[in-house]
Order: C-alpha cells, then structure tokens, then sequence
C-alpha cells in the first residue's frame, strides 16, 4: 500500500499562476462559446456592446452585465423558450432535466448532458474525498428526485466505491431515520433543518439521544444554508459524530458546489471549473478578493457546453478568499453568509439572519438556531423574531432567556429585538428550510 | 407472429421447454448460494429438513416454506442484522441498499425489511427493467417524465442515465433523456409545468398521482379555464397554468405507464384503460408491478392480456390458502423466488397479492409466464 492519496485530484493544488491562466484560457472559450450558440447570450453581449474577443482578461468580464433568475424568467416568458436561449446543444443531447426548487419564484430548468455530468461527478469526487469519504464507506443520503445535486453526487458515491442508502426527504418522515439507523452509515449527506427534525423524531419515538443510534457516523455533509461553528460543535455532539460535519454550499445555475475542508475555514470551489466574482449589491461594483468584504457571488461557468452560466448573479451573499488554504489547495473559498433577499433595515442597519444566528447559537438554549425574523416594514425600527428553544427549558424561564438573548443582540448588532417563543411548526418552512424572513409587508 | 419491438429477442421468445431448463439452471445455482452464505436461508432450509442438491426441478422447490414479510422482520428482530441475516455476499460488495416500500407518510411497521444490491444485480434489474420498457414501447430518444419518490431505485438508480460510468441504467441503455420528478402532492404543479414545456413521451407514475393530475388539469365546470397554482411558502406562490384552455391532453403523452408499488397496488383493466386513453389521448396504458423487495418488476405488453414476468429471473408461483401450488388459471397468492440476484434474493416470498397465471405463448411472441392482479 502507497501513502494515502491526499487530493482526488492533483490540479486541487494547482499553483495559483497556472490556475489563473486555464481559467482565462478557459473563460476566453466558453465566452466566445455561448456568443456563438446561445441566442440569450448573443443578445446580451450585443446589448452590452460586447464582442468575445474584447474578453481578454478577467478584468474585462466585467464589461458584460451580470444577469439573474427574473432575467432568465422574463426571457422565458418572451420567448416561449423553456431554457431561455441558454441551451446551446439540441435537447437530444441532454440526459436530464432538473427544475430547480422553486423556493423564490417559478422554477427555471438546468440541463446535464453528458460531459457535463461526467464533469460534476468529478467535481463531486474532489467535495467528498475532501471531506474524508473513502472507499467502503457507507453513505446514507437524502435525495429529492428532481433535485440537481442528486445525479452527480450519486455518481460520485459509485465511483468513490461506496455503498449508499438512499432516502425521502421530508421532516416529517423523519421517523423514517429512527427506522434506518441500522444501516450504521460512516458518511451522511443531508440537509441541516431535517438533521433537526430526525433528532426530534428519534427522542420522541425512542426516547433515546441521537447518539445512541447515529453514532459512529464519522462524516456529516450538510447543505440548505450556512451556519456559524458552535452548531457545529453541537451537531458533532448530538449525533455522535467522530469526524467532522462540512458545510456545502451549491446553485443550480451553473451547478457550482463549494465544500468545506477539514480546515474548516470556507468552502473550496473548483476554479478550474468555475470563475466566481463578488459584487458590491449596491453598487454592483466587483470587490476584490481577500478584502474582507461580502458581497453577491457572480458566477461564471468555465465548463459547461450545453448551458453555460456567465456572469449569473446567484443573490447569495459570500466571502471570497483565494490565499492558500491550510489545506494545501490552491482553489479559494467561499464564505457563506446569506441571502440578499434576506437583508434587512433596522434602524438604518443592515442586517443578515446569519448575524442574528450567530449571536443566538452562543446560548446553549437556541444553539441550533431555528428562528425567522418577520420583516414588517421596508425599514423597522426593531427586530421581531420568532423563535424555538430547546425543548429542556422550561416556560417559566422563557422570558428571562428572551431578555437575555435581546440585551446581546443590542449589544452585538446594536439594535433592539423582541422575540416570541414558538414551537417548529410555527417557523416557515419551505421543503424543509427556514425561510430566515418572513416578508410580511408583501401580504 | 412477433408484435412490436423486442429488446432481447433470445430470451423473450426463448422457447418454452429450453426457459424451463435456463431457469431451472439459475434456481439451482442460487438455492446453492444461499444455502452457502446466508444463516438465514440456511435455518429455513433445515427447518424444511431439505438441502438444495434435493432440489432439482421447478416442482421440487415447493419442498421450500413460504417466506412472508413478518418471516423477514422476525429475522430482522431475532438476529440484529440490518439485513436479517440474508446476506448472501460480503457487505463490502454492496453498492445500495434500498429502504423498504412503505407509503411515507403512513406509520411505519416496526422493523424494516432492507433490500441490497451489488453491482450485477444493479446489471440484472436493468437488463430487465428494459425489456419492459422496450415491451411498452418506450423508443431510444423518448422523453420520459418520471415521477416516483426519492428512495425508489426505479428512479434514481434504474433509470435515470446518471450510472453510465461503468453501470448500466435504462435511460443509457435506451438512450432516454429523463426528467425527474417526485410523487408526493406539492409536486404536482412542478409536474405539469415541465411537462407543458418539454411535452414529454412518457410518464411513469401511479394511479393516484395520475388522478390528482387529472384533478388539477381539469376545470370545475365544463368550458372554464384553468389556473394551477403552488404555494411555496406563506408569501410565495405561483402559477404554472393561468386561465388557459388546458386539459391533461394538452400535454400530450403517448404512452402512461402506472406504477404499481407495494404500498399502492393497482391494476388497469380495459375500462381504466380506455378511460386513461379518453382523457389524457395516450395511445397505450401499462400497468407495471413494482415488489423492489425482491427486485420484481412486471408489465403487460400491447395485448393486454397479463402482466409478464421474466422466467429467466424469477420463478413464479401461485398458491392456495394452505399453501399448495394451484395450476394455471386458478386464482391464489402470489409468490415470487428471485433467481438472479446475489445480495438478498428471497426464496419463494408470498406477497399477499391476489394473482393467476397462465403459460400460453403471449399474441406478442413472448412465451414467459403471464400473471393476472386480481385486487
């Protein structure tokens, strides 16, 4: 036996230099690619007074407009085109059509053909190799058929050499894992709220700690949405687990992915693949990278011929650091913070749910954070949140832990906040998130 | 005579006395196998006071009892193996294993009874899966909506063409391009706004799921338009069909096939049928038989005339109340051996689902064994 394989891939630790020229190598091809193929991009870049060949530089990729999800449904609506113009191969060529999950507004559709398939899997290789899944591993996931993550990722598991346990997605169903423990996975692929509510269903219907059944499990990859390290911590705890829980964070558009390493310190995307910029959201200014800044993640797709994204504009809110990682790899990482539609005005401060999370995670009686903050007004003079505590505190004690949580948050964000205690079926939840704001005002 | 395109014309018109002596071969070699390496089919057939050199023909293997779902859970329960103790390879050859198919919603049974698979197995179910899809007339380029949960290998693992690195699947087989949907109730509206855009061939789905479909698709009162609409959340909804003249025709599918899973079973006859073929304007209805427990998947072809089921595979039986085989035509308890899988097949399982057979050589040429549903 030779010494373990750190890296899936060795292009992981691709010197920054080289990586910067294939990925403008790369760029300069796929612009001159969708101009030539799709009618979408064609009239975009023509609007936009812009001819491949003026792309030359990264610098001058921003010469051509980010567009968003309204752009691609106005298109649709104009056009009668499912794809919008985006689709740059005959339909004959895809393998499968994936909706995406319609969380903000009608669903838009992405494609896999092919090598653009055979690319994800790749790519999902170097997420789960990097996140400690190794050959013989048993895997136990949650999968909505339709969902875009669910190919490639099955995929890897078969290339990787693991042996999987599929299953339904609902927290409802969540007595389903009480069920499966049985299986005794070693990795777990799965999305954070229904971690919650497979922990809820195991103490009502066993009267056991989730440890008692899960433990063991070494590695926990969770998507659906950031969050800060005590959770993690805690997740580590209530399930046993012996490795580490890494976050995921991916967008249909474009199907770009960011894991965590065992670094923990943001998720590695694959730059040969994908170009990611962030853009001021006031100003749509791009923010250089490492500035300690946050802004929208802008990406564009280096690889994907049947339907390249370039410069699509996610409206999720990113750090974006490209300094090597402790790691060893090259590639830079994302920082997740939130959703812009989720930003907030409270006394003439922004706010994101995230910073919220953070500061109620430190009480050890809302570590997992399940809360929605109700937006009641454009600008609101105070915080309304409604929230779930552990289920040990007991009522009486509710409103000293309200104050408590309040005073800190005054403290930290320098805004006043009121939170009413509700159970989780009180929280809004779309396909087993919370939404993190409830609009009200659109009522 | 041969109607219609046949996917393994060896097999599927294999003359009857050679199937008969093919799958006696194959019951064989797997009765041996279990009785090599799984505790659990090995105390059956101790119990039976039998050994599979005792077994040599399809009427020999009665000496076996019957296995039901309780028998397996039992196992499940007394040995505190995941799988029972039906294992009959080492675990590191496993590639899935398949929950078991419970409605998921509905309380839970106590034990789950887990299904596995290796990688031929994944090969055999395929292989299979195929020709039923050939036999209903699926054609290589189709666009094939398919709508079953997440957990079913139907879906994710059988068919979509994602597995055509090193492992086969039925859309790469027949070059089907695939879209993916779910089963459960909010994801009707998604269903019918992909499939008025991309105006698919095909759709898989199951009897309640075509119902609740049709519901939405059609207006209250004749003549009036129709709006579908989803609610996402609280605030956000929209809609996906607004005051259109729309109808399930509108669509416009060839071909529905009704799945027929353990937790819904189902069976279309002839006046189901033309009243599918009325309101959608499908030109066929199939109903395919789903017992993912033992990897049995069965359908009917363009005859109608009984569900098919691959001798080359599987023996079939029909029993009476006491157990006893009836003959063909006699209605009784289905029960089902799987000969080619090597994970966790199960030897002579009685499903409690009501059937018949008959032998005669199908009008389509195919000369496998038919069985009837009688739900």
């Amino acid at each position: 036996m030779g010494e373990e394989r750190a890296y899936w891939n060795a292009i992981e630790k691709l010197p920054r230099t080289e990586l910067e020229e294939l990925k403008l190598k790369r760029l300069r091809a796929i612009v001159r690619y969708a101009y030539y193929n799709s009618p979408f991009y064609h009239r975009w870049f023509e609007e936009a007074g812009v001819k491949p060949d003026d792309i030359r530089s990264f610098k001058d990729l921003e010469r051509i407009p980010v567009f968003r999800k309204d752009d691609i449904r106005a298109e649709r609506d104009k056009t009668g085109d499912p794809f919008a113009g985006l689709l740059c191969v005959p339909l004959d060529e895809v393998l499968l059509i994936n909706p995406s999950t319609g969380t903000t507004g009608i669903p838009t559709f992405v494609t896999y053909a092919e090598t653009e398939l055979k690319i994800c899997a790749e790519m999902m290789c170097r997420h789960f190799w990097m996140t400690d899944a190794r050959p013989g591993d048993k895997a136990l996931t949650i999968q909505l058929n339709w969902h875009w993550l669910g190919p490639p990722s099955i995929t890897a598991y078969r290339r990787l050499g693991m042996h999987l346990l599929v299953d339904f997605v609902h927290p409802i169903t969540a007595e389903r894992y009480v069920w499966l423990a049985g299986f005794k996975p070693d990795f777990m692929f799965m999305d954070q709220p229904l971690l919650m509510a497979i922990r809820d269903e195991i103490r009502e219907h066993t009267g056991k700690e989730p440890h008692e059944l899960y433990g063991g499990v070494r590695n926990l990859v969770c998507a659906g949405e950031s969050f800060p390290p005590k959770f993690k911590e805690h997740l580590m705890q209530e399930f046993g687990i012996t490795g580490g829980v890494y976050d995921l964070y991916g967008c249909s558009e474009s199907h770009i992915v960011a894991v965590e390493c065992s670094e923990h310190n943001g998720n590695h995307f694959w730059e040969d693949m994908f170009h990611v910029e962030i853009l001021d959201p006031d100003s749509g200014e791009v923010i250089p990278p490492d500035s300690g800044e946050s802004g929208e993640v802008v990406v564009t797709n280096l690889f994907a011929r049947d339907m390249p994204f370039i410069r699509y504009g996610t409206e999720d809110v990113a750090y974006l650091e490209t300094e090597r990682c402790g790691c060893g790899r090259t590639h830079a990482r994302l920082i997740p913070r939130d959703r812009i539609s989720w930003r907030i005005k409270i006394s003439g401060k922004e706010i994101y749910p995230i910073d919220v999370r953070r500061i109620v995670e430190e009480f050890p009686e809302t570590v997992e954070g399940a809360f929605t903050i109700r937006k009641y007004a454009e600008e609101m003079p105070k915080l309304k949140i409604d929230m779930r505590h552990e289920p040990w505190v007991r009522p009486e004690d509710e409103e000293a832990l309200a104050r408590r949580i309040c005073e800190r948050i005054k403290e930290k964000l320098g805004v006043e906040a009121e939170i009413r205690w509700v159970s989780f079926s009180g929280l809004p939840v779309i396909f087993h998130k919370i939404e993190r704001v409830l609009d009200e005002t659109k009522r | 005579m041969i109607m219609g395109l046949v996917f393994n014309p060896k097999v599927e018109l294999m003359p009857k006395e050679e199937l008969r002596k093919l799958q006696e071969r194959r019951l064989r070699a797997q009765l041996r196998r279990v009785y090599e390496h799984s505790t659990f089919h090995r105390q059956r057939f101790k119990d039976a006071g039998v050994t599979p050199e005792e077994i040599r023909s399809i009427e020999d293997l009665r000496k076996l009892p019957l296995v039901t779902r309780e028998d397996l859970q039992r196992a499940v329960k007394d040995s505190g193996d995941f799988y029972g103790g039906r294992l009959c390879v080492p675990a590191d050859r496993l590639i899935l294993t398949i929950s078991p198919p419970e409605w998921p919603f509905t309380p839970l049974e106590d034990v789950p009874v887990v299904t596995a698979l290796t990688v031929a197995d994944q090969k055999e179910v395929v292989e299979l899966l195929t020709r039923i899809w050939v036999m209903e007339g699926v054609s290589p380029k189709d666009l094939v909506q398919l709508q079953c949960w997440g957990w079913e290998p139907f879906g994710f693992a059988f068919s979509f063409p994602s597995h055509t690195f090193g492992l086969a699947s039925v859309g790469g087989v027949l070059g089907c391009r695939i879209i993916p949907q779910e089963l459960f109730v909010p994801d009707v509206p998604r269903t019918i706004h992909m499939g008025r855009f991309f105006k698919p061939d095909v759709l898989f789905t199951t009897e309640t799921a075509l119902a609740t479909l049709e519901s939405y698709l059609t207006p209250v009162r004749e003549g009036e338009k129709v709006t579908v609409e989803v609610a996402v959340s609280e605030t956000t909804s929209f809609k996906v069909v607004k005051e259109e003249e729309f109808s399930p025709r509108s669509i416009g599918y060839r071909i529905i096939v009704l799945r027929a899973p353990l937790y819904e079973l189902s069976y279309v006859d002839e006046e189901k049928r033309n009243r599918i073929k009325e309101v959608w304007g499908v030109e066929n209805v199939f109903t395919l038989l789903d017992i993912q427990d033992n990897l049995f998947y069965a359908s009917d072809c363009a005859e109608h005339c009984g569900l098919h089921v691959w001798e080359d595979a599987f023996v079939v039986e029909v029993v009476d109340e006491s157990g006893e085989c009836v003959s063909a035509g006699e209605r009784g308890d289905l029960v089902i051996t799987n000969i080619f899988a090597e994970a966790t097949p199960i030897i002579r399982y009685k499903t409690g689902i009501a059937a018949s057979f008959e032998d005669e050589r199908c009008g389509c040429g195919r000369t496998h064994r038919r069985i009837f549903l009688h739900l």
